[in-house]
Protein backbone atom coordinates (compact mmCIF):
# COMPACT_ATOMS: atom_id res chain seq x y z
CA UNK A 1 0.00 0.00 0.00
CA UNK A 2 1.33 3.49 -0.83
CA UNK A 3 2.75 5.84 1.85
CA UNK A 4 2.90 9.05 1.16
CA UNK A 5 4.95 9.90 4.16
CA UNK A 6 7.68 7.34 3.13
CA UNK A 7 7.46 8.50 -0.34
CA UNK A 8 8.50 12.18 0.10
CA UNK A 9 10.51 11.71 3.67
CA UNK A 10 13.64 12.50 1.83
CA UNK A 11 12.43 15.65 0.46
CA UNK A 12 11.10 16.76 3.99
CA UNK A 13 14.07 15.34 5.35
CA UNK A 14 16.43 17.83 3.23
CA UNK A 15 14.30 20.81 3.83
CA UNK A 16 14.35 20.10 6.96
CA UNK A 17 18.13 19.79 7.14
CA UNK A 18 18.58 22.80 5.22
CA UNK A 19 16.58 24.93 7.62
CA UNK A 20 18.47 23.79 10.55
CA UNK A 21 22.00 24.32 8.85
CA UNK A 22 20.95 27.69 8.01
CA UNK A 23 19.80 28.30 11.46
CA UNK A 24 23.08 26.66 12.64
CA UNK A 25 25.21 28.53 10.37
CA UNK A 26 23.66 32.00 11.56
CA UNK A 27 23.53 31.63 15.46
CA UNK A 28 26.99 30.36 15.48
CA UNK A 29 29.14 32.56 13.01
CA UNK A 30 27.85 35.24 15.00
CA UNK A 31 28.47 34.42 17.69
CA UNK A 32 31.33 36.21 20.17
CA UNK A 33 31.46 33.88 22.36
CA UNK A 34 32.71 30.98 19.54
CA UNK A 35 34.76 34.20 18.18
CA UNK A 36 33.22 34.43 15.37
CA UNK A 37 34.34 31.08 13.71
CA UNK A 38 34.13 30.24 9.97
CA UNK A 39 31.39 27.11 8.97
CA UNK A 40 31.79 26.78 5.35
CA UNK A 41 33.64 23.07 6.54
CA UNK A 42 31.57 22.39 9.07
CA UNK A 43 28.48 22.74 7.21
CA UNK A 44 29.79 21.47 4.43
CA UNK A 45 30.64 18.25 6.30
CA UNK A 46 27.18 18.56 7.69
CA UNK A 47 25.37 19.17 4.43
CA UNK A 48 27.31 16.08 2.94
CA UNK A 49 25.78 13.95 5.78
CA UNK A 50 22.61 15.01 5.09
CA UNK A 51 22.63 14.35 1.57
CA UNK A 52 23.87 10.92 2.08
CA UNK A 53 21.03 10.21 4.76
CA UNK A 54 18.56 11.94 1.80
CA UNK A 55 19.66 9.35 -0.16
CA UNK A 56 19.25 6.06 2.06
CA UNK A 57 15.95 7.73 3.07
CA UNK A 58 15.25 7.42 -0.63
CA UNK A 59 16.76 4.15 -0.80
CA UNK A 60 13.97 2.58 1.96
CA UNK A 61 11.32 3.97 0.08
CA UNK A 62 12.37 1.33 -3.11
CA UNK A 63 9.32 -1.35 -2.33
CA UNK A 64 6.82 1.12 -3.18
CA UNK A 65 7.87 1.45 -7.15
CA UNK A 66 6.65 -1.40 -8.33
CA UNK A 67 3.67 0.67 -9.04
CA UNK A 68 3.89 3.80 -10.37
CA UNK A 69 1.87 6.31 -7.67
CA UNK A 70 0.90 9.86 -7.64
CA UNK A 71 0.40 12.30 -4.56
CA UNK A 72 -0.74 16.04 -3.59
CA UNK A 73 -3.11 16.35 -6.13
CA UNK A 74 -1.45 14.45 -8.44
CA UNK A 75 0.87 16.70 -9.01
CA UNK A 76 3.81 14.96 -8.34
CA UNK A 77 4.75 11.06 -9.56
CA UNK A 78 6.75 8.41 -7.69
CA UNK A 79 7.76 5.36 -9.56
CA UNK A 80 11.26 4.16 -11.05
CA UNK A 81 11.88 6.73 -13.31
CA UNK A 82 11.69 9.05 -10.72
CA UNK A 83 13.50 7.01 -7.92
CA UNK A 84 16.79 6.59 -9.80
CA UNK A 85 17.36 9.62 -11.49
CA UNK A 86 16.36 11.34 -7.79
CA UNK A 87 19.70 8.91 -6.34
CA UNK A 88 21.57 10.12 -9.37
CA UNK A 89 20.88 13.53 -8.36
CA UNK A 90 22.45 13.25 -4.85
CA UNK A 91 25.26 11.09 -6.00
CA UNK A 92 26.29 13.57 -8.01
CA UNK A 93 25.41 16.30 -4.93
CA UNK A 94 27.57 14.76 -2.98
CA UNK A 95 30.19 14.04 -5.02
CA UNK A 96 30.41 17.62 -5.71
CA UNK A 97 29.83 18.87 -2.03
CA UNK A 98 32.68 16.43 -1.66
CA UNK A 99 35.56 18.16 -4.06
CA UNK A 100 34.53 21.61 -2.27
CA UNK A 101 36.12 21.60 1.19
CA UNK A 102 39.69 22.56 0.09
CA UNK A 103 38.68 25.11 -1.77
CA UNK A 104 37.06 26.95 1.36
CA UNK A 105 40.24 26.36 3.22
CA UNK A 106 42.44 27.71 0.27
CA UNK A 107 40.46 30.37 -1.24
CA UNK A 108 39.42 31.29 2.23
CA UNK A 109 35.36 31.23 1.27
CA UNK A 110 33.75 32.11 4.57
CA UNK A 111 29.87 31.68 3.00
CA UNK A 112 28.50 28.73 4.90
CA UNK A 113 25.48 29.71 2.77
CA UNK A 114 26.79 28.10 -0.43
CA UNK A 115 26.55 24.75 0.81
CA UNK A 116 22.83 25.48 2.41
CA UNK A 117 21.72 26.71 -1.34
CA UNK A 118 23.35 23.76 -3.20
CA UNK A 119 21.47 21.76 -0.37
CA UNK A 120 17.93 24.01 -1.26
CA UNK A 121 18.40 23.62 -4.96
CA UNK A 122 19.20 19.86 -4.51
CA UNK A 123 15.60 20.24 -2.74
CA UNK A 124 14.36 21.60 -5.72
CA UNK A 125 15.90 19.28 -8.37
CA UNK A 126 14.33 16.71 -6.58
CA UNK A 127 10.81 18.46 -6.63
CA UNK A 128 11.42 18.58 -10.52
CA UNK A 129 12.29 15.01 -11.23
CA UNK A 130 9.13 14.18 -9.61
CA UNK A 131 6.91 17.05 -10.90
CA UNK A 132 3.95 15.87 -12.91
CA UNK A 133 2.25 19.39 -13.44
CA UNK A 134 3.44 22.46 -15.21
CA UNK A 135 2.54 24.78 -12.28
CA UNK A 136 4.50 22.05 -9.65
CA UNK A 137 6.65 22.05 -12.61
CA UNK A 138 7.72 25.77 -12.96
CA UNK A 139 8.14 26.13 -9.34
CA UNK A 140 10.78 23.46 -8.42
CA UNK A 141 12.58 25.00 -11.52
CA UNK A 142 12.40 28.33 -9.85
CA UNK A 143 13.22 27.27 -6.46
CA UNK A 144 16.66 25.67 -8.04
CA UNK A 145 17.25 28.37 -10.38
CA UNK A 146 16.82 31.23 -7.54
CA UNK A 147 19.81 29.15 -5.47
CA UNK A 148 21.73 28.70 -8.95
CA UNK A 149 22.15 32.65 -9.59
CA UNK A 150 22.76 32.95 -5.85
CA UNK A 151 25.63 30.80 -5.75
CA UNK A 152 27.45 32.12 -9.19
CA UNK A 153 27.96 35.55 -7.43
CA UNK A 154 29.01 33.68 -3.59
CA UNK A 155 32.67 35.18 -4.21
CA UNK A 156 31.64 38.77 -3.05
CA UNK A 157 35.32 40.15 -3.83
CA UNK A 158 35.34 38.86 -7.26
CA UNK A 159 33.63 40.97 -9.57
CA UNK A 160 33.86 37.57 -12.34
CA UNK A 161 31.80 35.90 -10.28
CA UNK A 162 29.10 38.96 -9.34
CA UNK A 163 29.09 39.40 -13.37
CA UNK A 164 28.58 35.97 -13.94
CA UNK A 165 25.72 36.15 -11.51
CA UNK A 166 23.95 39.28 -12.86
CA UNK A 167 24.55 37.39 -16.22
CA UNK A 168 22.61 34.19 -15.18
CA UNK A 169 20.03 36.22 -13.14
CA UNK A 170 19.21 38.17 -15.71
CA UNK A 171 19.09 35.62 -18.83
CA UNK A 172 17.96 32.52 -16.42
CA UNK A 173 14.95 34.89 -15.02
CA UNK A 174 14.36 35.92 -19.22
CA UNK A 175 14.27 31.67 -20.25
CA UNK A 176 12.06 31.23 -16.84
CA UNK A 177 9.39 34.13 -18.38
CA UNK A 178 9.29 32.47 -21.66
CA UNK A 179 9.15 28.86 -20.00
CA UNK A 180 6.35 29.88 -18.12
CA UNK A 181 5.11 31.58 -21.27
CA UNK A 182 4.85 28.53 -23.10
CA UNK A 183 2.90 26.94 -20.14
CA UNK A 184 0.31 29.49 -19.63
CA UNK A 185 0.11 29.15 -23.70
CA UNK A 186 -0.58 25.42 -23.32
CA UNK A 187 -3.27 26.16 -20.11
CA UNK A 188 -4.99 28.65 -22.34
CA UNK A 189 -5.19 26.16 -25.48
CA UNK A 190 -6.27 23.14 -24.19
CA UNK A 191 -7.27 23.85 -20.23
CA UNK A 192 -4.73 21.09 -18.59
CA UNK A 193 -2.10 21.41 -16.75
CA UNK A 194 -1.43 18.07 -15.48
CA UNK A 195 0.95 15.69 -17.96
CA UNK A 196 -1.79 12.77 -18.46
CA UNK A 197 -4.64 15.19 -19.77
CA UNK A 198 -1.86 16.54 -21.88
CA UNK A 199 -0.77 13.01 -22.83
CA UNK A 200 -4.36 12.19 -24.11
CA UNK A 201 -4.87 16.12 -25.75
CA UNK A 202 -1.53 16.37 -27.42
CA UNK A 203 -0.38 12.64 -28.72
CA UNK A 204 -0.71 12.53 -32.52
CA UNK A 205 -2.48 16.24 -32.69
CA UNK A 206 -1.37 17.80 -35.71
CA UNK A 207 0.11 21.07 -35.79
CA UNK A 208 -2.22 22.49 -38.59
CA UNK A 209 -4.39 25.23 -38.31
CA UNK A 210 -4.65 28.88 -36.10
CA UNK A 211 -6.69 26.78 -33.77
CA UNK A 212 -3.19 24.80 -33.16
CA UNK A 213 -1.19 27.82 -33.01
CA UNK A 214 -1.45 28.56 -29.31
CA UNK A 215 -0.53 24.89 -28.74
CA UNK A 216 2.48 24.92 -30.90
CA UNK A 217 3.91 27.99 -29.73
CA UNK A 218 3.43 27.32 -26.25
CA UNK A 219 5.53 24.23 -26.64
CA UNK A 220 8.08 25.73 -28.86
CA UNK A 221 8.23 28.28 -25.71
CA UNK A 222 8.67 25.37 -23.19
CA UNK A 223 11.52 23.79 -25.42
CA UNK A 224 13.12 27.13 -25.08
CA UNK A 225 13.22 27.60 -21.38
CA UNK A 226 14.79 24.26 -21.46
CA UNK A 227 17.33 24.40 -24.06
CA UNK A 228 18.39 27.61 -22.52
CA UNK A 229 18.52 25.64 -18.66
CA UNK A 230 20.85 22.75 -20.63
CA UNK A 231 22.69 25.03 -22.83
CA UNK A 232 21.98 23.74 -26.09
CA UNK A 233 22.64 26.28 -28.90
CA UNK A 234 21.32 28.57 -29.97
CA UNK A 235 20.65 29.49 -26.00
CA UNK A 236 23.95 28.85 -24.95
CA UNK A 237 25.82 31.72 -24.86
CA UNK A 238 25.77 32.75 -21.24
CA UNK A 239 27.33 29.43 -20.06
CA UNK A 240 30.86 29.98 -21.16
CA UNK A 241 30.99 33.25 -19.31
CA UNK A 242 28.95 31.77 -16.07
CA UNK A 243 31.39 28.62 -16.02
CA UNK A 244 34.26 30.87 -16.34
CA UNK A 245 33.47 33.52 -13.92
CA UNK A 246 31.78 31.61 -10.84
CA UNK A 247 33.85 29.58 -8.18
CA UNK A 248 34.98 26.42 -9.76
CA UNK A 249 33.01 24.04 -7.21
CA UNK A 250 29.48 25.92 -8.49
CA UNK A 251 31.00 25.74 -11.89
CA UNK A 252 31.03 21.61 -11.03
CA UNK A 253 27.59 21.94 -9.50
CA UNK A 254 25.73 23.83 -12.50
CA UNK A 255 27.60 20.94 -15.07
CA UNK A 256 26.71 18.10 -13.87
CA UNK A 257 23.20 18.58 -11.20
CA UNK A 258 20.84 20.51 -13.23
CA UNK A 259 21.23 18.58 -16.65
CA UNK A 260 20.12 15.52 -14.76
CA UNK A 261 17.06 17.31 -13.27
CA UNK A 262 16.29 19.29 -16.29
CA UNK A 263 16.05 16.21 -18.80
CA UNK A 264 14.14 13.93 -16.43
CA UNK A 265 11.78 16.93 -16.64
CA UNK A 266 12.28 17.37 -20.78
CA UNK A 267 11.39 13.52 -21.18
CA UNK A 268 8.27 13.85 -18.79
CA UNK A 269 7.37 16.97 -20.72
CA UNK A 270 7.75 16.03 -23.84
CA UNK A 271 8.42 12.45 -24.37
CA UNK A 272 5.18 11.56 -22.46
CA UNK A 273 3.37 14.46 -22.72
CA UNK A 274 3.42 15.66 -26.36
CA UNK A 275 5.92 14.66 -28.76
CA UNK A 276 5.37 15.09 -32.33
CA UNK A 277 7.27 16.05 -35.31
CA UNK A 278 7.19 19.65 -34.56
CA UNK A 279 9.24 18.84 -31.58
CA UNK A 280 11.41 16.28 -32.40
CA UNK A 281 12.79 18.47 -35.34
CA UNK A 282 13.62 21.02 -32.92
CA UNK A 283 15.49 19.03 -31.00
CA UNK A 284 16.74 17.70 -34.08
CA UNK A 285 18.21 21.38 -35.37
CA UNK A 286 19.40 21.92 -31.72
CA UNK A 287 21.37 18.74 -31.17
CA UNK A 288 23.15 19.18 -34.50
CA UNK A 289 23.73 22.83 -33.67
CA UNK A 290 25.25 22.13 -30.23
CA UNK A 291 27.65 19.23 -31.42
CA UNK A 292 29.43 21.45 -34.42
CA UNK A 293 29.17 24.67 -32.33
CA UNK A 294 30.57 22.70 -29.16
CA UNK A 295 33.46 20.99 -31.18
CA UNK A 296 34.36 24.05 -33.16
CA UNK A 297 34.24 27.18 -30.60
CA UNK A 298 36.40 24.45 -27.88
CA UNK A 299 39.26 24.44 -30.24
CA UNK A 300 39.96 27.94 -29.77
CA UNK A 301 39.50 28.16 -26.22
CA UNK A 302 42.96 28.79 -24.01
CA UNK A 303 41.51 28.79 -20.62
CA UNK A 304 40.26 24.97 -19.17
CA UNK A 305 36.93 25.95 -17.12
CA UNK A 306 36.00 27.81 -21.11
CA UNK A 307 37.29 24.77 -22.99
CA UNK A 308 35.01 22.60 -20.29
CA UNK A 309 31.84 24.66 -20.80
CA UNK A 310 31.97 24.01 -24.78
CA UNK A 311 32.58 20.60 -23.91
CA UNK A 312 29.70 20.42 -22.15
CA UNK A 313 27.52 22.08 -24.89
CA UNK A 314 28.87 19.57 -27.16
CA UNK A 315 27.46 16.93 -24.64
CA UNK A 316 24.36 18.37 -24.66
CA UNK A 317 24.53 17.99 -28.04
CA UNK A 318 25.22 14.28 -28.16
CA UNK A 319 22.81 13.51 -25.62
CA UNK A 320 19.71 15.63 -27.44
CA UNK A 321 20.33 12.76 -30.37
CA UNK A 322 18.45 10.24 -27.83
CA UNK A 323 15.55 12.73 -26.89
CA UNK A 324 15.48 13.11 -30.94
CA UNK A 325 14.90 9.79 -31.52
CA UNK A 326 12.00 9.47 -29.85
CA UNK A 327 12.23 5.61 -29.31
CA UNK A 328 12.68 3.64 -25.55
CA UNK A 329 16.33 2.90 -26.77
CA UNK A 330 16.76 6.76 -27.81
CA UNK A 331 15.49 7.72 -23.96
CA UNK A 332 18.35 4.62 -22.54
CA UNK A 333 20.65 5.86 -24.77
CA UNK A 334 20.24 9.53 -23.47
CA UNK A 335 20.20 8.15 -19.48
CA UNK A 336 23.51 6.29 -20.20
CA UNK A 337 24.88 9.56 -21.95
CA UNK A 338 23.83 11.43 -18.95
CA UNK A 339 25.22 9.17 -16.43
CA UNK A 340 28.40 9.06 -17.91
CA UNK A 341 28.96 12.60 -18.45
CA UNK A 342 27.85 13.13 -15.41
CA UNK A 343 30.76 10.91 -13.95
CA UNK A 344 33.38 12.26 -16.70
CA UNK A 345 32.65 15.88 -15.61
CA UNK A 346 33.00 15.16 -11.82
CA UNK A 347 36.47 13.36 -12.47
CA UNK A 348 37.25 16.80 -15.19
CA UNK A 349 36.54 19.40 -12.23
CA UNK A 350 37.85 17.40 -9.50
CA UNK A 351 41.56 17.72 -11.28
CA UNK A 352 40.65 21.39 -11.65
CA UNK A 353 39.80 22.13 -8.62
CA UNK A 354 43.07 20.19 -7.46
CA UNK A 355 45.22 22.04 -10.24
CA UNK A 356 43.66 25.64 -9.08
CA UNK A 357 45.39 25.35 -5.97
CA UNK A 358 48.84 25.65 -8.03
CA UNK A 359 47.03 28.58 -9.81
CA UNK A 360 46.42 26.71 -13.42
CA UNK A 361 44.09 28.49 -15.00
CA UNK A 362 45.00 28.92 -18.64
CA UNK A 363 45.61 25.40 -20.85
CA UNK A 364 49.20 26.32 -21.33
CA UNK A 365 49.85 25.90 -17.57
CA UNK A 366 49.48 22.49 -17.84
CA UNK A 367 52.97 22.40 -19.22
CA UNK A 368 55.23 19.29 -17.72
CA UNK A 369 52.35 18.18 -14.85
CA UNK A 370 53.40 14.76 -16.80
CA UNK A 371 56.69 15.53 -14.66
CA UNK A 372 55.36 16.96 -11.53
CA UNK A 373 52.38 15.03 -11.34
CA UNK A 374 52.49 12.06 -13.25
CA UNK A 375 49.86 10.01 -11.97
CA UNK A 376 47.33 13.24 -11.88
CA UNK A 377 48.09 13.82 -15.44
CA UNK A 378 47.27 10.13 -16.15
CA UNK A 379 44.11 10.63 -14.77
CA UNK A 380 43.17 14.05 -16.76
CA UNK A 381 44.44 11.89 -20.00
CA UNK A 382 42.06 9.16 -19.24
CA UNK A 383 39.33 12.09 -18.77
CA UNK A 384 40.04 14.09 -21.84
CA UNK A 385 40.09 10.26 -23.84
CA UNK A 386 36.85 9.46 -22.24
CA UNK A 387 35.03 12.30 -23.46
CA UNK A 388 36.73 12.47 -26.86
CA UNK A 389 34.95 9.11 -27.31
CA UNK A 390 37.99 6.93 -27.63
CA UNK A 391 37.37 3.27 -26.75
CA UNK A 392 37.53 1.41 -24.45
CA UNK A 393 35.95 4.14 -22.19
CA UNK A 394 32.67 5.08 -21.06
CA UNK A 395 32.56 8.16 -22.78
CA UNK A 396 33.05 5.87 -25.99
CA UNK A 397 30.30 3.19 -24.61
CA UNK A 398 28.20 6.41 -23.99
CA UNK A 399 28.63 8.09 -27.76
CA UNK A 400 28.34 4.53 -29.13
CA UNK A 401 24.73 4.02 -27.60
CA UNK A 402 23.49 7.56 -28.30
CA UNK A 403 24.48 6.92 -32.45
CA UNK A 404 23.03 3.71 -32.75
CA UNK A 405 19.78 4.85 -31.40
CA UNK A 406 19.85 7.35 -33.92
CA UNK A 407 20.76 4.53 -36.42
CA UNK A 408 17.44 2.71 -35.17
CA UNK A 409 15.25 5.33 -35.69
CA UNK A 410 16.84 6.50 -39.17
CA UNK A 411 18.50 9.59 -38.00
CA UNK A 412 21.43 9.21 -40.35
CA UNK A 413 22.44 12.60 -40.68
CA UNK A 414 22.47 12.82 -36.60
CA UNK A 415 24.39 10.54 -36.44
CA UNK A 416 27.15 11.34 -38.99
CA UNK A 417 27.03 14.54 -37.41
CA UNK A 418 28.14 13.07 -34.23
CA UNK A 419 30.80 10.90 -35.55
CA UNK A 420 32.24 13.69 -37.37
CA UNK A 421 32.37 16.07 -34.27
CA UNK A 422 33.57 13.54 -31.96
CA UNK A 423 36.56 13.31 -34.55
CA UNK A 424 36.76 17.30 -34.42
CA UNK A 425 36.79 17.30 -30.66
CA UNK A 426 39.44 14.69 -30.38
CA UNK A 427 41.49 17.56 -31.09
CA UNK A 428 41.48 19.66 -28.90
CA UNK A 429 41.35 16.66 -25.62
CA UNK A 430 44.22 15.29 -27.21
CA UNK A 431 45.92 18.74 -26.97
CA UNK A 432 45.37 18.54 -23.52
CA UNK A 433 47.40 15.38 -23.19
CA UNK A 434 50.13 16.67 -25.93
CA UNK A 435 50.49 19.96 -23.38
CA UNK A 436 50.97 17.75 -20.48
CA UNK A 437 52.81 15.28 -21.16
CA UNK A 438 54.96 16.75 -24.90
CA UNK A 439 55.23 20.36 -23.33
CA UNK A 440 57.48 22.35 -21.33
CA UNK A 441 55.56 25.57 -19.27
CA UNK A 442 56.54 28.92 -19.38
CA UNK A 443 56.59 28.99 -15.79
CA UNK A 444 57.19 25.42 -13.81
CA UNK A 445 54.44 25.27 -11.05
CA UNK A 446 55.20 23.57 -7.69
CA UNK A 447 53.20 20.60 -6.54
CA UNK A 448 50.78 21.11 -3.95
CA UNK A 449 49.43 17.88 -2.61
CA UNK A 450 45.41 17.97 -2.88
CA UNK A 451 42.93 16.68 0.09
CA UNK A 452 41.67 13.18 0.44
CA UNK A 453 38.26 13.43 -0.69
CA UNK A 454 39.22 14.69 -4.40
CA UNK A 455 41.90 11.97 -4.50
CA UNK A 456 39.40 9.31 -3.47
CA UNK A 457 36.86 10.57 -5.86
CA UNK A 458 39.26 10.92 -8.61
CA UNK A 459 39.92 7.03 -8.01
CA UNK A 460 36.56 5.84 -7.68
CA UNK A 461 35.12 8.07 -10.98
CA UNK A 462 38.51 6.85 -12.62
CA UNK A 463 37.96 3.37 -12.42
CA UNK A 464 34.45 3.57 -13.49
CA UNK A 465 35.58 5.38 -16.70
CA UNK A 466 38.16 2.71 -17.23
CA UNK A 467 36.25 -0.59 -16.31
CA UNK A 468 32.77 0.42 -17.45
CA UNK A 469 32.84 -1.57 -20.69
CA UNK A 470 33.65 -4.72 -18.39
CA UNK A 471 30.60 -4.88 -16.74
CA UNK A 472 28.05 -2.45 -18.21
CA UNK A 473 24.72 -4.49 -17.80
CA UNK A 474 23.65 -3.13 -14.72
CA UNK A 475 23.38 0.58 -15.91
CA UNK A 476 22.19 -1.01 -19.23
CA UNK A 477 19.41 -2.75 -17.06
CA UNK A 478 18.35 0.71 -15.24
CA UNK A 479 17.91 2.82 -17.76
CA UNK A 480 16.02 0.62 -19.85
CA UNK A 481 13.85 0.14 -16.71
CA UNK A 482 13.33 4.14 -16.38
CA UNK A 483 12.75 4.56 -19.72
CA UNK A 484 10.24 2.13 -20.01
CA UNK A 485 8.45 3.35 -16.62
CA UNK A 486 7.81 6.45 -18.21
CA UNK A 487 5.37 4.97 -20.12
CA UNK A 488 3.86 2.04 -18.13
CA UNK B 1 29.95 -16.36 -8.57
CA UNK B 2 30.00 -14.59 -4.77
CA UNK B 3 33.73 -15.30 -4.62
CA UNK B 4 35.04 -13.88 -7.91
CA UNK B 5 32.96 -10.98 -7.18
CA UNK B 6 34.08 -10.65 -3.55
CA UNK B 7 37.80 -11.21 -5.54
CA UNK B 8 36.71 -8.11 -7.87
CA UNK B 9 35.38 -6.16 -5.22
CA UNK B 10 38.46 -6.37 -2.63
CA UNK B 11 40.96 -5.52 -5.30
CA UNK B 12 38.71 -2.78 -6.70
CA UNK B 13 38.66 -1.36 -3.53
CA UNK B 14 42.45 -1.95 -2.85
CA UNK B 15 42.88 -0.08 -6.11
CA UNK B 16 41.00 3.09 -5.23
CA UNK B 17 42.78 3.14 -2.37
CA UNK B 18 46.40 2.89 -3.72
CA UNK B 19 45.16 5.19 -6.74
CA UNK B 20 44.01 8.35 -3.96
CA UNK B 21 47.34 7.50 -2.49
CA UNK B 22 49.62 8.07 -5.86
CA UNK B 23 47.24 11.18 -6.62
CA UNK B 24 48.47 12.66 -3.32
CA UNK B 25 52.20 11.87 -4.29
CA UNK B 26 52.10 9.50 -1.36
CA UNK B 27 53.57 6.10 -0.47
CA UNK B 28 51.23 3.47 -2.29
CA UNK B 29 51.04 1.53 1.17
CA UNK B 30 50.67 3.83 3.28
CA UNK B 31 47.67 3.60 6.54
CA UNK B 32 47.52 -0.12 5.17
CA UNK B 33 44.55 -0.05 7.52
CA UNK B 34 42.52 2.52 5.01
CA UNK B 35 43.59 -0.41 2.24
CA UNK B 36 41.99 -2.95 4.38
CA UNK B 37 38.75 -0.95 4.44
CA UNK B 38 38.81 -0.53 0.92
CA UNK B 39 39.18 -3.95 0.38
CA UNK B 40 36.23 -4.53 2.40
CA UNK B 41 34.06 -1.99 0.98
CA UNK B 42 34.57 -2.77 -2.41
CA UNK B 43 33.71 -6.38 -1.81
CA UNK B 44 30.65 -5.20 -0.08
CA UNK B 45 29.55 -3.05 -3.03
CA UNK B 46 30.63 -5.14 -5.63
CA UNK B 47 28.14 -8.21 -4.29
CA UNK B 48 25.39 -5.88 -3.77
CA UNK B 49 25.93 -4.51 -7.26
CA UNK B 50 25.94 -8.09 -8.72
CA UNK B 51 22.70 -8.93 -6.90
CA UNK B 52 20.99 -5.65 -7.75
CA UNK B 53 21.91 -6.88 -11.37
CA UNK B 54 20.05 -9.83 -11.43
CA UNK B 55 17.16 -7.94 -9.26
CA UNK B 56 17.29 -5.42 -12.38
CA UNK B 57 17.00 -8.03 -15.24
CA UNK B 58 13.87 -9.83 -13.09
CA UNK B 59 11.76 -6.51 -12.74
CA UNK B 60 13.15 -5.78 -16.19
CA UNK B 61 11.05 -8.95 -17.81
CA UNK B 62 8.46 -7.73 -15.78
CA UNK B 63 7.93 -4.67 -17.20
CA UNK B 64 8.83 -5.89 -20.84
CA UNK B 65 5.46 -8.56 -20.10
CA UNK B 66 3.71 -6.23 -18.97
CA UNK B 67 4.76 -3.61 -22.18
CA UNK B 68 4.02 -6.51 -24.47
CA UNK B 69 0.25 -7.63 -23.34
CA UNK B 70 -0.18 -3.59 -23.18
CA UNK B 71 0.45 -3.69 -26.79
CA UNK B 72 -1.59 -6.60 -27.64
CA UNK B 73 -4.22 -5.32 -25.82
CA UNK B 74 -4.36 -2.48 -27.51
CA UNK B 75 -3.40 -3.79 -31.10
CA UNK B 76 -4.94 -7.07 -31.16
Amino acid sequence: MFNLFLAVFPEIFIINATFILLIHGVVFSTSKKYDYPPLASNVGWLGLLSVLITLLLLAAGAPLLTIAHLFWNNLFRRDNFTYFCQIFLLLSTAGTISMCFDFFDQERFDAFEFIVLILLSTCGMLFMISAYDLIAMYLAIELQSLCFYVIAASKRKSEFSTEAGLKYLILGAFSSGILLFGCSMIYGSTGATHFDQLAKILTGYEITGARSSGIFMGILFIAVGFLFKITAVPFHMWAPDIYEGSPTPVTAFLSIAPKISIFANILRVFIYGSYGATLQQIFFFCSIASMILGALAAMAQTKVKRLLAYSSIGHVGYICIGFSCGTIEGIQSLLIGIFIYALMTMDAFAIVLALRQTRVKYIADLGALAKTNPILAITFSITMFSYAGIPPLAGFCSKFYLFFAALGCGAYFLALVGVVTSVIGCFYYIRLVKRMFFDTPRTWILYEPMDRNKSLLLAMTSFFITLFLLYPSPLFSVTHQMALSLYL
Amino acid sequence: MPLSATMVGALLGLGTQMYSNALRKLPYMRHPWEHVVGMGLGAVFANQLVKWDVKLKEDLEVMLDKARAANERRYF
